[in-house]
C-alpha cells in the first residue's frame, strides 16, 4: 500500500535550534496516526513544516506523490491536507457561520457547500443556536469544534491536529475525540499530535514518540504499552538502545 | 423523501432566505439615510446644499477607504492620491478644447482635441485609479502593520509630487480652471448611494469574507486556503475605484483643481472620519462621516462668530478650534473606544449587529 503522505529526513530549523533531526514517517490513506511527546519535542513544528506553516531546511515532504515541501500554507490545503493549528484559531469578529463558510474558501461546488454547512449545524446544535453570533463568544470547547469543522469544510483529504485536547475538560475531549472518528469514518486520513498520549494512544493506528526532534518508538498502542523503552523514550530518560537522548 | 423531511427541509430554506433578506437590513437602512439627508438638504438654500453635497463627496471618498482599509485592516493613507487621478483624468477628458488650449499647451494632439461626456470621463477618472492601484498595490499588500503605512504614505507622497511637476497635463503647482461643474446635490447623492451599495456587494462576497477572515488571524486564514495578497489587491482596487469616483465628484464640484487639495489634510480628514465612525463596518463609516462633516460645520459656524438671540450673547470661537477639536475627537476614540462610535457593527432594526 503506497503511503498517502511520505516524510523522509525532514529537518527543521530556527536560526541555532534544531527542532528536527532527519525525521521519517508515512502516513497510509484511512489511517489514524498519533505522535505523542512531551513539551518542545518538536511536534509542533512536524506538522507546520507539513502544512508550510514553517520552512523545512532539508528531506522531502510527497502527498499523494507530488512533493509539498516548499508549498506555502494556503496552497496546501488545495492539495487537501487541513491543519488544525495548536490553540483554537477561531476568527474571533466573524460569526459562526462565516467561520464556517470559510472553511470551504477552497472549494466552487456551493450546492454540497450548504449541505456540509446543514450537517455540521445539526451535529453541533450549540453551533446552530449561536450561528450569527461571533465566534470569540463561543467556549473552549465550542471554538474547538467550530475550528475542526471548518477544517473539515475544506473537503480534506487528510486532516492534521495539533493538540486538539490542549486545555479542554475531559467530557470536551470525548466530544472532539468523537468529532475526529467521525471524520475518519467518512474516510478522512488523521494525523494527530498530543501530549495527552493516553487519549492518542486509544484512537491511533500507529503512534510515534517524537521527543528532541527525533523519532523514538513507532508501533501501535499495544507493542507501545508494553514497550519498556516506552516510559524513557516519552520522557526523554538516557536508556541503553539510545544513548543521544537529550 | 418522505413527506416529513420535504416540510423540514421547506422550513429550512424559508429560514434561510429569511436570514438573507435580513442581511440586507444595514444597506437599506444606510441607503435611506443618505437619501433622507438628500431630500432634507434640498429644501434649503445653495449654501446649505452645497456643505452637504462636499459631505456626500467625503462619504465617497471614505466609503472607498473603508473597503479596502476597513476589510483588510491594513493602515493606508494613499486613498486621496486615487482621488488625484480620478479628478485629473476627468478633467482631462471633459474639459473643452478651448479651456485645455489655455491652461495646457502641451497635451497630446488628440487628448487637446478631445470632450467626453461626464459619465465617460467619470467612469475612465474610476477606472484610471483602479489600474494604477492595481499596478501599486501588486508589491505593497505583503506589508501590513508599520510597513504598509509607511508604503501607502510614499505613494501618496510620489503621486503628489508627479502631478504637482507634471505641468504638461496637470498644469503643476498652478491651479486647473475650467472643469464642467455638473455635480448637484442630487448626482452627488446618487453617487454616495451608489458606493454604500458597491461596498455592501462587496462585503458580502466570498472575497471580502476571505479578507476580513485575515483581519482576524491570518495565519488561520491562510490554513483555510485563503490567498491574502489577492484578496488584499481585490479590495485596493476596488477602493481606488471608488475613491477615483470622489475625486471625479470633487473636481466637478469646485470646478478648479489643485494638487494641494489631494494632499495630507484631507488624507487624515478622511482617515479621522472612518476611525471615529468604526473602521470595521461600513456603518462605521458612513456615520463617522455624518458625524465629523456635522461637527466641523458647528465649529466653523462658532469660528465665524454668531449671535444667540435667544441668550443674548455673542459666540465668537477662537481660529483654529475646529482642527483642534477633531484631533482631540480621535484621540478619544482611539483611547478610550478603539472600534469607533458603531463598535465595528453594522447597523439593523433591533440595533448594532456583530
Amino acid at each position: 500500500m503506497s503511503a498517502l503522505l511520505k516524510v523522509r529526513d525532514l529537518r527543521v530549523r530556527y536560526g541555532r535550534i534544531t527542532a528536527l533531526y532527519d525525521v521519517d514517517l508515512d502516513v497510509s490513506a484511512g489511517e489514524i496516526v498519533a505522535i505523542i511527546g512531551p513539551n518542545g519535542a518538536g511536534k509542533t513544528s512536524f506538522l507546520s513544516a507539513i502544512a508550510g506553516v514553517v520552512p523545512a531546511d532539508g528531506g522531502t515532504i510527497e502527498f499523494r506523490g507530488e512533493d509539498i515541501l516548499r508549498l506555502p500554507m494556503e496552497e496546501s490545503v488545495r492539495r487537501g491536507i487541513a491543519l488544525v493549528p495548536e490553540g483554537r484559531h477561531v476568527l474571533p469578529g466573524l460569526t459562526v457561520m462565516e467561520n464556517l463558510r470559510l472553511g470551504a474558501t477552497i472549494r466552487t461546488d456551493a450546492d454540497a457547500v450548504r449541505s456540509d454547512l446543514e450537517r455540521f449545524l445539526d451535529a453541533f446544535p450549540i453551533l446552530r443556536e449561536r450561528r450569527n453570533e461571533p465566534a470569540g463568544r463561543l467556549s473552549g470547547g465550542e471554538q474547538q469544534m467550530l475550528v475542526i469543522a471548518r477544517a473539515l469544510m475544506s473537503r480534506p483529504a487528510m486532516l492534521m491536529l495539533d493538540e486538539p485536547s490542549l486545555g479542554l475538560g475531559p467530557r470536551i475531549v470525548e466530544q472532539v475525540y468523537d468529532m475526529i472518528m467521525d471524520a475518519r469514518k467518512q474516510g478522512v486520513t488523521i494525523l494527530v499530535v498530543e501530549q495527552n498520549a493516553r487519549r492518542a494512544l486509544a484512537v491511533a493506528d500507529r503512534t510515534h514518540v517524537l521527543n528532541g526532534g527525533i523519532i523514538r518508538l513507532s508501533g501501535t498502542a499495544d507493542t507501545l504499552a508494553g514497550d519498556p523503552q516506552f516510559e524513557a523514550a516519552y520522557f526523554g530518560l538516557r536508556t541503553a538502545k539510545d544513548g543521544v537522548v537529550p | 423523501m418522505t413527506r416529513q423531511d420535504t416540510s423540514a427541509n421547506e422550513t429550512t430554506w424559508q429560514l434561510m432566505s429569511w436570514e438573507r433578506l435580513e442581511r440586507l437590513v444595514p444597506l437599506l437602512i444606510l441607503v435611506a439615510v443618505v437619501a433622507g439627508i438628500m431630500l432634507l438638504a434640498s429644501q434649503f438654500g445653495i449654501v446649505q446644499q452645497r456643505r452637504v453635497t462636499l459631505g456626500f463627496i467625503s462619504l465617497i471618498s471614505v466609503v472607498g477607504l473603508y473597503v479596502f482599509m476597513g476589510n483588510s485592516g491594513v493602515l493606508n493613507f494613499s486613498s486621496v492620491g486615487f482621488m488625484a487621478i480620478g479628478a485629473y483624468v476627468s478633467a482631462l477628458l471633459t474639459m473643452r478644447p478651448q479651456v485645455k488650449a489655455t491652461f495646457l499647451r502641451d497635451l497630446p494632439d488628440w487628448l487637446a482635441a478631445a470632450q467626453f461626456d461626464p459619465i465617460t470621463g467619470a467612469l475612465a477618472g474610476g477606472a484610471a485609479a483602479a489600474l494604477v492601484a492595481l499596478v501599486v498595490g501588486l508589491p505593497i499588500m505583503r506589508l501590513s502593520g508599520i510597513g504598509a503605512g509607511i508604503a501607502t504614505l510614499s505613494i501618496l507622497i510620489i503621486f503628489y509630487i508627479v502631478l504637482g511637476n507634471w505641468t504638461g497635463v496637470t498644469g503643476g503647482q498652478r491651479s486647473l480652471m475650467g472643469l464642467p461643474t455638473y455635480v448637484t446635490i442630487w448626482n452627488a447623492g446618487l453617487a454616495a448611494i451608489g458606493a454604500i451599495v458597491l461596498a455592501f456587494v462587496y462585503q458580502e462576497s466570498r472575497s471580502c469574507l476571505a479578507l476580513r477572515a485575515s483581519r482576524e488571524d491570518e495565519v488561520a486564514a491562510r490554513s483555510a486556503g485563503v490567498r491574502v495578497v489577492r484578496e488584499r489587491l481585490t479590495a485596493f482596487v476596488l477602493g481606488a475605484f471608488i475613491c477615483g469616483i470622489a475625486g471625479v465628484f470633487y473636481g466637478h464640484f469646485l470646478g478648479t483643481l489643485r494638487v494641494e487639495n489631494f494632499y495630507l489634510d484631507p488624507t487624515f480628514l478622511y482617515i479621522t472620519m472612518l476611525v471615529v465612525g468604526g473602521m470595521r463596518s461600513l456603518t462605521g463609516a458612513v456615520v463617522g462621516v455624518i458625524v465629523i462633516s456635522t461637527l466641523a460645520e458647528l465649529l466653523r459656524l462658532l469660528e465665524i462668530g454668531g449671535r444667540l438671540p435667544a441668550l443674548d450673547v455673542t459666540l465668537k470661537a477662537p481660529a483654529g478650534l475646529g482642527d483642534v477639536v477633531l484631533a482631540a475627537l480621535m484621540l478619544g476614540i482611539i483611547l478610550f473606544r478603539p472600534q469607533g462610535i458603531t463598535g465595528g457593527r453594522e447597523i439593523t432594526l433591533r440595533g448594532m449587529r456583530g
